[in-house]
């Protein structure tokens, strides 16, 4: 990363650690090691303000981890990625996806949305057709209420195992959807989330992706994307799509849904 | 402010050269060098030594416990990933740990800035004076933090805790406090930058130190 970015480049740190509007930034160099030295005195700061002992961790939560950690430790020092800054770009996912297909690591290592590796797709589909507990779903419109999705009519299905923490989706068509930066986002929800009317509860992304890094089909033409969700996935329900801002979002406002597909129990 | 803040940056950067071969010497027996090595264990025992850190922190800056569980998991992936980064010349495990936590937590309440909250402003929280809490020595920073912390003016004490402690917008602050919003702005900066320079400071005597010492 190059020290001559500027303030710009680190709009949303520079507005949380320091307050800063975009007035008050306009066109003011920052460094990446300024901003992160801010963070550490913000952290330090944190930790000199703390007046009670640490809260115990709780065993559901430690429990997960601790699996997460198991499949960090499996994975290949080698092939773990490039982790770049957060204001940057995403972390790069080709050879650890392909090395790490056989050890199901896919819920382990991220640390945003990634973008979908389009040499994966025939992996991904021959991890989870051979995988027992493989389940389906087919895509319909993602409607909410009266207001339908941004681009309706696309099918398809997605199918899922959650033994070996991957799937596959494949869609009929993908059309590019407005905004030159905007991508597809798969999110994948449990139980808890399709109670909630809205879905709005209970998402765990499942990396981005778009139809020029998707595979195709060369019988069908059918699209063909992976399902790489962010963290591990336990009763996973249903799966669904949104259009995001290039990068994807950890936490969608789902205002611009495209299709959802419960899986069939 | 910016100049100043390069100044800070700049010496950061020279304490990071001067102590780049005691950090290397140093390294081997960090958990997060051992994280970022593979070994073994290393990933558990990172949970075992900040688990309760990372998930105190995730309890207060989320919005709730759901919010608070998903964040927790984030972060520790995060920190795993991180941790070839880590430098013992430049900051404690803790101080980096709790450094990539608020990085993400404040990521996420910014994504989540949209949705309709209800956000309680702590109780005594606009009541003039803010003391340090008592678990500072746990790892240097906080303590030179709450060294620099008291050395401020009541107001930048209380705007700097509600800001970075209880994760108030600055907004929510000018309310609670009463003080102009461009206040709460300054006292904010100028209190943060001034933590950042007694960090810098320490660091640099620490590096003199030992430097001499080694000589």
């Amino acid at each position: 990363m190059s020290d001559a970015l500027r303030i710009t480049d680190f709009g949303i740190l520079a507005d949380a650690v320091l307050g800063l509007g975009a007035d008050d930034r306009a066109g003011e160099p920052m460094t990446a090691a300024d901003m992160e030295a801010f963070e550490l005195a913000a952290a330090a700061l944190d930790l000199a303000c703390e007046s009670g002992a640490d809260e115990p961790m709780p065993d559901r939560i430690r429990v997960s981890l601790d699996t997460a950690a198991e499949q960090f430790a499996a994975s290949s020092v080698a092939d773990r990625p490039e982790v770049i800054s957060r204001i940057g770009h995403w972390a790069t996912w080709g050879g650890w996806l392909t090395a790490a297909a056989a050890v199901l690591v896919f819920s382990s290592m991220i640390v945003r949305p990634p973008a979908m590796n389009p040499t994966s797709a025939p992996t991904a589909v021959l991890m989870t057709d051979r995988q027992q507990d493989a389940r389906s779903g087919e895509w319909s419109d993602w409607a909410l209420g009266s207001e339908g999705p941004e681009i309706a009519g696309v099918t398809g299905a997605v199918v899922w195992s959650e033994s070996a923490q991957t799937g596959y989706m494949r869609f009929s068509d993908l059309p590019q959807p407005a905004g030159d930066d905007s991508v597809y986002q798969v999110w994948v929800i449990d139980s808890r989330g399709l109670a909630d009317a809205d879905g709005r509860s209970e998402r765990i992304s499942g990396g981005t992706f778009t139809a020029a890094t998707a595979q195709r089909d060369p019988e069908t033409g059918e699209f063909i994307v992976p399902v790489m969700p962010a963290i591990n996935v336990q009763g996973a329900a249903a799966f669904a799509v949104t259009i995001e801002d290039d990068g994807g979002t950890w936490v969608s406002d789902l205002s611009r849904r495209l299709v959802i597909a419960e899986l069939a129990s | 402010m910016t100049s100043r803040a390069g100044e800070a940056s700049k010496t950061i950067s020279r304490s990071k050269r001067a102590t780049k071969g005691r950090s290397v010497a140093q390294a081997t027996d960090t958990i997060l060098q051992r994280v970022a090595a593979g070994e073994a264990g290393a990933a558990k025992e990172c949970l075992d030594r900040f688990g309760g850190l990372v998930w105190s922190l995730a309890r207060r800056l989320s919005y709730n416990e759901s919010e608070a569980e998903d964040a927790v998991q984030e972060i520790f992936l995060d920190v795993w990933k991180r941790s070839g980064r880590y430098d013992p010349g430049i900051a404690s495990e803790t101080a980096f740990v709790a450094m990539i936590a608020r990085r993400r937590l404040i990521d996420r309440r910014r994504r989540q800035s949209r949705r309709p909250t209800e956000q309680v402003i702590p109780d005594g929280a606009t009541i003039a004076g803010v003391t340090a809490g008592e678990q500072y020595e746990r790892c240097e920073e906080a303590k030179v933090a709450a060294e620099a912390l008291s050395e401020l003016t009541e107001d930048q004490q209380r705007v700097l805790k509600l800001s970075v402690y209880h994760g108030l917008s600055h907004e929510k602050i000018s309310r609670a406090t009463g003080l102009p919003l461009g206040t709460v702005k300054t006292h904010a900066r100028r209190g943060l930058m001034r933590i950042r320079e007694r960090l810098a400071n320490d660091e640099a005597s620490s590096n003199a130190s030992s430097n001499g010492g080694a000589a």
